[in-house]
């Protein structure tokens, strides 16, 4: 704490300090004055790099007899491509299920016996391997990371009761209007890029073989294919060092060449456009929109992430004090910006009653346009300022949280002190940066529209908010069905759609 | 910074103290944090806990009251959590909306969620608004004030919160509503949280005035503060804020005692929105505190969690019929800590349309037979408690989920030692003690199963709510 700020706050102790429990009511007409933030210092990073190319991060934090590590890789499913996906995941729930040691059910054993967990999962960029446990057995945790990282064996059987249990798991999938929602969205997004591929497929579970595996270890389990591996908790950097070394060191770990992944280029075809998943009695509808976001490193990431903040953020934020808290059509809605490595994907979702469908995308619409044309009021910037720098302290209070913000500096090429930073870039943006962020991404011409929901209640409601288009309208596994306004049968006078203002 | 928080405690001890018959491995030997706290009370009744910890700028206050779903009355079942609702919808001198711009405006965060025995809110927010939080708590249990436009708001609100959780999901009629439905007979356990769209509608002003006066007094609420704040100043100020409110609580308590279950009970149930079939099975479970309370979690912990766990090994991997295992004890609607009683042990298996119900439900039963019949290994019971108790550790690592452990810990077991203490009850369950609870509670004879089989449900088939 800063003099200034200690003394401040004793100042507002003034009346208190003497209070005695009170028989009548203070004086509640004004919220107390409130102090400034306290300013946040990050806990100490110890940053290296072994000759293999792996990076080390390494914090300790002794208030929990807990130990986390986590070792990321780029082998997200960004490097699949249509008639692979799946094997990225497939290879994260494989890694866990047999190494020359140890069987399945040995390896979940050894996890329980440190007190912890170890696994592993991919995202669009990222294949990460994480194993946590009790800090009097960090030794053993190493030991058990580095055998599933490096030796994993992909037993047949396993392979075979992944697979199966990949085709039930996507049978079952398609049971949630989110899950239609978000593969028809980031399809129809980025198409040819990578980033498109966000759900398996029949066929391509059935590719997923033991030879595909190893293969995929082959190419991308490489130390220095981008590799991070972060430690924090109670142990001391000397030895989490000597750790990170004995363990996936040159000794145990060799480099290789690792292939660039491609990112063909992604174009905003400048047109509002609408599609539906059908999803017949569907008690609500499932609202995905958007468009082309920003990475972490684009000039203008922090002015767009003030910026969002006011529209779609918080409980507070435009969209949801409009249509949550005034007109009751949802529970929640919200916007976001996913920064990827190459690309960004902005959003706006939301679930709304059936009969509400179509006020509701209008009304975000109009919110999407008023955004563009004002920046935000000096009241909305303060607080969407202090939120965001409030939320990013409250979100490093565990050892995971801390691991996980290390690791987003290291993978997504921020500068080291992007922690300390951070709130100074947040609380630099002005209004009018803020205004032209938002022009630049909230853009409700050229929105990417999906719809999740029972078409037939919803299709002709829809269709006046994109006038003069088809809305193509798919099944729940991505099969085009049908249109609105249908297609003109054989013979028949062509359907005349009349072109609508927008609202 | 002060990182020393916690004072280590070795859990040796406690088990050598309670004559296990096996000697614990040096592996046993795990340093316990214990969280540090002060407790007083005010003369209306209001207690208080608070916990100093300056790691972050960051403080949590939480208000928990003894009121949840079990205590609404027939024709106003979901009143309780559409009272949570309201709590955020104004008060004398905090208008609708000032709470969250407030809370959010200064950086912070807030919800709060309704359950079968009480309700929870808090505010995590940077140190610096740690008054604001109380000033606004302060004012909307003092003096609440919610708008006839604001209720019927919050109703369509809760209306589309039960559309998601429950009717346009796939389980959520069966996890929300059935479950309970068909374990419990008894109204107030057997009612779901969420309530219906017709109770829903019904409620009016009075109602909300009725329920507040009732049940939102200090004496009936634990306000807890855990985080980066000076202890004298702020106790200063909980006085100053709060102790003024009047003791006013007028609880005539429900009764909520479960008549014993004396038959099998079994239901189908066509699910609109799922593509695979899936069963539960539950029974009627222990009151809280019990010795076959702690007997029955660790035979949860056994059975369901992980994939080292009795049924994952049975069902996904052994005998490959299920995708999904899940359950213990306080299952589906939370966990063993938040209920008080009557309580539930139940399991839900999501199982491939190639498997039958009948085969899922025999090798259920199996494993529960096998532990009744040899017990549990030594190695796995020592698996069973590292992993039970590192558990417990990480659950403590933020300032909102030692605050929650200690308000729930204050309100059901009496005393916010008890986050701590409690652990030492799980240690020292046995193997016998595990095969003595699935003898007694988990029996064929008073099981509870439901099949829900994907498909549409006739159109007449309207779900109650169920949710938190």
């Amino acid at each position: 704490m800063k003099p200034t700020q200690l003394l401040l706050s004793l100042a507002l102790l003034g009346g208190l300090a003497v209070a005695q429990q009170a028989s009548t009511a203070p004086d509640m007409s004004q919220p107390p004055a409130v102090a400034p933030f306290k300013a946040y210092a990050p806990p100490a990073a110890h940053r290296d790099q072994l000759p293999n190319g792996l990076r080390i991060v390494v914090v300790e934090d002794h208030r929990f007899p807990l130990v986390t590590v986590q070792l990321a890789l780029r082998a997200g499913s960004s490097r699949m491509t249509p008639e692979t996906a799946g094997l990225a995941s497939a290879e994260a729930d494989l890694l866990t299920k047999g190494t020359p040691t140890r069987n399945a059910l040995q390896i979940a054993q050894a996890a329980d016996a440190l007190g912890g967990a170890v696994g592993a999962g991919v995202d669009p960029d990222f294949l990460t391997i994480y194993a946590n446990g009790l800090s009097d057995r960090v030794p053993a945790l190493f030991e058990l990371l580095a055998d599933v990282t490096l030796h994993p064996t992909f037993p047949e059987s396993e392979v075979n009761l992944e697979r199966a249990n990949m085709l039930q798991g996507l049978r079952a999938s398609r049971a949630n209007p989110g899950f239609l929602a978000s593969v028809q969205f980031y399809k129809l997004l980025f198409g040819k890029n990578p980033y498109a591929i966000t759900a398996p497929t029949e066929a391509s579970i059935a590719g997923i073989t033991r030879d595909a595996l190893q293969q995929f270890h082959q190419n991308y389990f490489l130390p220095n294919n981008q590799g991070l591996i972060v430690i924090t908790g109670d142990i001391s950097e000397a030895r989490a060092h000597n750790l990170a070394e004995q363990y996936f060191g040159t000794d145990a770990w060799k480099f290789g060449r690792p292939t660039p992944p491609p990112s063909p280029p992604v174009t905003d075809p400048g047109t509002r456009r609408i599609y539906l998943v059908e999803r017949p009695g569907s008690a609500q509808s499932t609202i995905l929109l958007g468009g082309l976001g920003l990475t972490r490193t684009a000039p203008d990431y922090f002015s767009f992430r003030v910026a969002n903040q006011v529209l779609g953020g918080g409980f507070t934020s435009r969209l949801n004090s409009d249509l949550r808290e005034e007109k009751g059509y949802t529970y929640g809605i919200s916007s976001g910006n996913t920064a990827y490595r190459e690309l960004g994907a902005w959003t706006v979702s939301t679930d709304v009653r059936t009969a509400v469908t179509a006020p509701a995308l209008k009304e975000i619409l109009s919110q999407m346009d008023q955004m563009r044309t004002a920046p935000p009021s000096t009241q909305e910037m303060s607080g969407a300022k202090n939120y965001i720098n409030g939320n990013f302290v409250l979100g490093l209070e565990t050892q995971g949280q801390v691991a996980g913000a290390m690791m987003t500096q290291g993978l997504y090429g921020l500068p080291p002190d992007w922690l300390a930073g951070y709130a100074h870039n947040v609380s630099s943006v002005t209004g009018d940066e803020a205004l032209a962020a938002a022009q630049a991404v909230v853009k409700p011409d050229h929105t990417l529209v999906v719809v999740v929901g029972d078409v037939k209640q919803i299709e002709a409601g829809l269709v006046n908010l994109a006038p003069g288009t088809m809305m193509t309208i798919f099944n729940d596994r991505g099969e085009v069905i049908g249109s609105y306004p249908p297609e003109k049968p054989a013979g028949g006078k062509p359907v005349t759609v009349h072109p609508q203002p927008r609202p | 910074m002060a990182w020393k928080r916690f004072a280590p405690l070795l859990l040796a001890a406690a088990l050598t103290a309670l004559g296990m018959a096996q000697t614990p491995s040096p592996e046993a030997q795990l340093k316990l944090p214990q969280m540090q706290f002060t407790q007083f009370k005010l003369s209306n009744g209001l207690r208080v806990v608070l916990s100093v910890d300056h790691t972050l700028p960051v403080v949590t206050e939480s208000m928990i009251f003894d009121v949840g779903a079990r205590d609404e009355h027939k024709g106003r079942s979901g009143f309780a959590h559409l009272f949570e609702h309201l709590m955020f919808e104004g008060s004398a001198h905090a208008p609708k909306g000032t709470f969250e711009k407030l809370i959010e405006g200064y950086g912070g965060n807030f919800n709060a969620n309704t359950h079968e025995d009480y309700t929870f809110y808090y505010t995590t927010v940077p140190s610096n608004v740690l008054e604001t939080a109380m000033w606004l708590d302060a004012d909307r249990i003092s003096a609440l004030n919610v708008t006839a436009a604001a209720l019927k708001n919050q109703i369509s609100v809760v209306k589309e919160e039960k559309r998601l959780r429950m009717d346009n999901a796939p389980y959520g009629p069966l996890m929300y509503s059935a479950i309970q439905e068909q374990a419990f007979s008894n109204w107030q356990n057997s009612h779901p949280v969420i309530g219906s769209f017709e109770d829903l509608d019904a409620a009016t002003q009075h109602d909300v005035e009725e329920f507040f006066h009732q049940y939102y007094a200090p004496d009936n609420c634990v306000l807890t503060i855990v985080g980066d704040f000076d202890p004298v100043r702020t106790k200063a100020m909980v006085e100053h804020y709060f102790g003024w409110i009047p003791d006013r609580s007028k609880i005539t308590p429900v009764d909520t005692r479960e008549p014993e279950q004396t038959a099998p009970r079994r239901m189908t149930l066509a699910d609109a929105q799922a593509k695979l079939p899936a069963l539960t099975m539950s029974w009627h479970g222990p009151a809280r505190g019990t010795q076959d309370f702690y007997a029955l979690n660790m035979l949860g912990e056994l059975l369901f969690d992980g994939d080292s766990s009795r049924l994952f090994q049975a069902l996904v991997k052994n005998n490959p019929v299920a995708l999904e295992v899940e359950g213990g004890l306080g299952f589906p609607m939370g966990d063993y800590s938040d209920y008080r009683a009557p309580g539930m042990f139940a399991g839900l298996v999501v199982y491939k349309p190639n498997a039958t119900a009948d085969e899922v439900e025999k090798l259920v039963m199996q494993q529960i037979h096998e532990v009744e019949a040899n017990g549990v290994p030594a190695a796995e019971m020592q698996r069973l408690r590292t992993k039970f108790s590192s558990n417990w550790i990480q659950s403590e690592q933020t300032t909102l989920s030692r605050a929650q452990l200690l308000a729930l810990a204050t309100m059901f077991d009496g005393s916010p030692e008890k986050a701590n203490s409690e652990l030492q009850n799980f240690m020292a369950v046995t193997p016998e003690q595990m095969a003595a609870v699935a003898r007694k509670y988990l029996t064929s004879a008073r099981v509870n199963v439901i099949l829900d089989q994907p498909g549409a449900a006739a159109p007449a088939a309207k779900a109650q709510g169920g949710g938190r």
